[in-house]
This record gives C-alpha cells, structure tokens and sequence, in this order.
C-alpha cells in the first residue's frame, strides 16, 4: 500500500508542477500568436471581401 | 461560514466542533456569496461580447470550422486543453477520487501515456493532417467511399451527442452544490440559460470565438485549479491524507477488483484493458481533439501539440483526482455528515455522487476565490459545449446533408450548420434532463463513446496503414461499434435477465472493439475493393 501511495504522490506533484510549466509557457507567448492568428484570418476576410467570393456558387 | 473555521489540518476533524461551541457542518453550508455570483456574472458577459467581436474574423467554412487551419502551437495547445479540460472532466474525475480514492489515477497515467505515444510516434496523427482534410469522415470518403462517409457519420454524431448528453446534468449539480441552492427548478433554468448563451456565441463566431474564449479560459481555470488544489491540500493536511492509508480503508491497487473503501466500485485487471483501449483510441480519433489536430499549421505541429499535450492530459485528470480523494478524507472523517450526504444521494434527485466534490469545495474555498473558480468551471462548460456543437454540427453539414443533397454553397453550408447546433442543444437539455445514469459518470461516457471509436479505430489506422482495408470492411466495423449501445446500463440489465447472464458494461466494450476489428478485416479480405486506393496522407520520408 504505501508503494502505491509513493507512486501516486509522485505522479500528483508531476502532474501539478508540470501543468505549472505548461501555464507559464502558454502564457509567455500566447498573445504575439494570437495577434498573428488574428491577423491571418482578417487578411483572408479582406482578400475575399475584395474579391467578392460568389457565396451561393454550389461547391461539391 | 468563515474559510478553514470548520478544522485544523488535522485528520479528527469529528471532534473539531463537538462541545466547543462551535455550530456543526451541515451539508449544505456554503462561502458562495452576491460576490462570488458577480464574479460569474461578469465573467459570462464578457464571453458574450467576445463572441460577438470575433464575428470579423470569419469568412468562410474553413474559418468557422478550423479557424482557417491558421494556429499555431501555443494557440493550439491552449484551445485544445481549454475543450478538454472542461467542467464534466473535472467533476467525473472528482467522482471517481472520491469512489475510489487514490486508484482511479491510472487513468490519468493511462491518458497521459497514450497522448505522450501518440505525439512521438506522430501515429495517425502525423498522416491524418498530412491529408489536408476538415473531418474525420472526410477521410472516409478520401480513402474508401462517399457511403462509407455517411454511414460514418451518423454513427458519430449518434456516438456524440449520446455521450454529450449528460453534460447539462452534470453542470448544473456542480452549481447546485456549490452555490447551496437546492431547489431544482431554479438550477433547471440557470443550466437552460448557460445553454442558450452557448449557442448564441457558438452559432456567431463558430472556432474563431471558440478559440479565443478557451485560451482564456484555459488560462483562467488553469490558474484556479492550481490554486484550488492547494488550499484543498492546505485543508486536508498530510496527515489528513495519509488518514486515507492508515484509518478510512483507502483504495490504493487498480489492479485489485475490490475496492477496501466500499463506497465504490473495483476496478481490476479487465476495467484496465477496457479503459487503456478507449482512452488510446479517444487520444487519436475523438472527434475534438482530431479537430484540433487539423486545424494546426502543419502536420509537425500537430505532432508536437500532442507530445506537450500529454502534461495537459495528465493534469486534467490527476487533480481532479486530487479534490475527490479529499472529499473522502473530509466526508470519511466526519461519520455524521457522510451519512447525511448518504441519506440525501438516496432521497433527492439533484444530488449524487458527483455532487460529493463541490459540496466539499463550498466549505473550504474562500469566497471571492470561490466565484473565480466558479467562473472557471461554468466558462469551461461552455467551452465544452462551444467546441462539441461546432464538431457534431460540422459533421451533419459536411458529412451527412451535403453528401446526399449535392453541390451546396458556402452559405448554405454554414446555414445548416447553425440549425444543427440548435438542434442539438435541444436534444441534450431534453436527455439531460429525462436519463438516469446507472453507474459513474465516466463509464457512461466510455460505453457511448465506444459506439464510434470501436468502428473508427480499424477503419482508419487500416485505412492509414494497410492497403487491402476495403469499403466494405470499413462499413461492417462502423455499423459494428452499435453494439456498443448494449453496454448502456438498461441493456446490460435486459441482457443479464434475458440470457441469465453476468456481463456488465467491461465486457460488451471490449466485446464491441474486438467484433468492430475482425469485421473489418474479415469484411476487407472477402470483399476487397475493385482498384487499389491512392495513398493517402502517407508521411513522406525525409
């Protein structure tokens, strides 16, 4: 039993350091990344917008 | 009630209060305040206008459902945790700690093993974004047949709308129990409303606003559930913990049938077999996460979202975990409260076992820091949610409708996808709210979601990886996997009277995984396909 319970601790503090880790991570640099995305996504808006995709053209 | 007034960090809690004047713990007493409910408040209106802002960066189906396929890794990592790390999975989790103590966590070795394989093998994965395709049935029709699309799809929306179906439920006992309120009418409508709000900014935005509500949501309920779990820590103490080992019979070996505790059910050698095959399966093809998969940049992030994935994985279930196991050690240590959580499993319907942890949480977590976690949680479920009606609604318009009406423009597509998640919403507040569940939470999700991945697992890694896997193989194990359907817990019980039998939902999982894979190689072998398939989404060697 207290194998079992020495495994499980460890695999607890594992756990919660590492997605500590993973926080911070995401963190650092999420919102350059989500600039960029946002910025991919509004640069395909604008280029469909100037060329004015035929919306109701049957796609297969 | 004051934060921590009720105990020390010591496991005799039951003599804390007795004789000294101070009031006893009853079962309902919360730290749920007007602040905490501002908090909530505030916090959901912003996700509104989110919605509604991200509306700009919509312009075509691939935007709304892939988010142009334009995110990076940090994006992709958080968006994915903040779909999977919802509400349900906290409070499943919770469930099983609290059933079965320090046992259930091989399933969140057994997770994070598998996703950890997954994203340095890159298996399926790497080939599934290699193929440039929006949907796992797409692959279907890529790689066998338009038929074999369709008949997919169905059984996946079935797969997933069932296995959705108690979310409502288990969202609104969470706020049942935390919040003290206990009158079931009210909590009806709250849930109703969360859901309406679900659907107004998933139907707006589609993935854009998806993902940019779960990077801040998984930022948010990241940083809650840490801190959360140490003043749950904090609460108990480790001799608290260690209680569980040396006076409450805790339940330590998984491999062990018999649970010591007796306030739930064994696990043992087969449950282990059973849960390893459908976490690894749901690691690869369940729906949200391949959806993740493919909207990656390239196939090597996708690869590598998985490897990081893995913590995310881990952690979702493990601290979970963490809360139930000590929800038993404060209900194991007072006999009186845990006979009154008892009586009331038995007597009213809005309180099971999963309400365990939040009514726990309730008493120990300061108010202020109760509502940011309470936001977490709720923002989660709606994640949750966002992220499962945009999948299944995707999959009706592309894989089910446009196949069998035809040429359908980008309009109407995202028309039809719009109805179908109202439609769906409404189906999950109606078996919300009617079905009872007759085990733990998490094996019904693992009987429904066997009904798809059963049938999904050979038909695409054969697809993948063998070149004779034929459409009518893929079809047999598709249609295969409904006979998951019997392992829902009224089936079992019809089953068991009608054969005089003793099978529960175990066997017929894995008996369902095993006729969906012969079949497919059988049905592959006798009936091949008249030409050879293209190859398709093969890694390409460097």
């Amino acid at each position: 039993m207290y194998v079992w319970m020495t495994i499980w601790t460890l695999l607890l503090l594992t756990s919660g350091l590492a997605f500590l880790v993973v926080l911070v991570y995401v963190s650092y640099g999420v919102k350059a990344e989500l600039r960029e995305t946002l910025n991919d996504l509004k640069a395909d808006v604008d280029e469909s917008r100037a060329h004015e995709e035929i919306l109701d053209r049957p796609i297969e | 009630m004051k934060p921590f007034s009720c105990f020390s960090r010591n496991p005799d809690f039951r003599h804390q209060n007795e004789g000294q004047g101070r009031p006893v713990i009853s079962l309902y007493d919360t730290n749920f305040t007007w602040l905490d409910w501002s908090i909530v408040a505030c916090y959901l209106l912003s996700s509104v206008v989110i919605g509604l802002w991200a509306n700009r960066y919509v312009g075509n189906l691939s935007d709304y459902l892939v988010a142009g396929r334009k995110l990076r890794l940090r994006l992709a990592l958080a968006t994915m945790t903040g779909t999977e790390l919802g509400l349900v999975t906290v409070m499943y989790m919770a469930e099983l700690g609290f059933m079965q103590q320090y046992a259930s966590l091989y399933l969140a070795f057994l997770e994070a093993g598998s996703v950890l394989v997954i994203g340095l093998t890159g298996f399926v994965v790497y080939r599934l974004r290699e193929s440039s395709i929006m949907t796992i049935p797409e692959y279907y029709e890529k790689r066998y047949s338009q038929k074999v699309r369709v008949v997919g799809a169905i059984v996946m929306v079935v797969s997933g709308v069932l296995n959705m179906g108690l979310f409502l439920k288990a969202g609104s006992q969470f706020l049942t129990a935390i919040s003290g309120l206990q009158d079931e009418m009210s909590l009806k409508l709250i849930m109703t409303g969360l859901l309406l709000l679900v659907l107004f900014y998933t139907v707006l935005g589609g993935m854009v606003s998806v993902v940019i509500t779960d990077l801040i949501q998984f930022l948010i309920l990241g940083t809650g559930m840490l801190i959360v779990t140490g003043v749950v820590f904090w609460s108990i103490g480790w001799e608290g913990f260690s209680a569980i080992a040396t006076e409450q019979n805790g339940y330590f070996n998984p491999f062990d049938p018999n649970n010591p505790s007796g306030k739930g059910p064994g696990i043992g050698w087969l449950q282990i077999i059973q849960m390893t095959i459908v976490i690894g399966s749901a690691a690869m093809l369940w729906p949200t996460s391949a959806a993740r998969t493919l909207s990656c940049q390239s196939a090597a992030v996708a690869q590598k979202l998985y490897t990081l994935s893995s913590v995310s994985f881990l952690a979702r279930r493990a601290l979970p975990v963490f809360w139930g196991i000590g929800t038993f050690a404060f209900f194991a240590s007072q006999p009186q409260l845990f006979a009154e959580f008892e009586h009331a499993v038995e007597t009213n319907a809005s309180i099971t076992s999963l309400s365990a942890m939040p009514l726990f949480l309730a008493k120990v977590v300061p108010t202020g820091l109760l509502g940011l976690v309470t936001a977490g949680m709720i923002a989660a479920f709606m994640s949750t949610h966002d992220s499962y009606l945009l999948c299944w609604s995707g999959v009706i318009t592309q894989d089910i409708v446009a196949p069998i009406v035809g040429p359908m423009s980008q309009r109407s597509r995202i028309l039809v996808t719009r109805i179908a998640i109202f439609v769906i919403g409404a189906m999950l507040l109606v078996w919300g709210l009617w079905y009872e569940v007759s085990s733990d939470l998490w094996g019904y999700l693992a009987v429904t979601g066997t009904v798809y991945l059963s049938g999904a697992i050979p038909t695409v890694v054969g697809g993948l990886y063998w070149k004779r896997g034929s459409q009518i193989g893929a079809l047999a194990a598709i249609l295969g996997g409904l006979l998951g359907l019997s392992a829902m817990g009224p089936c079992v019980e019809v089953i068991n009277g009608s054969f005089s039998l003793n099978v529960n939902g175990t066997h017929l999982t894995l008996l369902t995984f095993a006729f969906s894979a012969v079949v497919y190689v059988a049905g592959s072998l006798l009936f091949p396909d008249n030409s050879q398939p293209e190859s398709v989404g093969s890694k390409t060697d460097s």
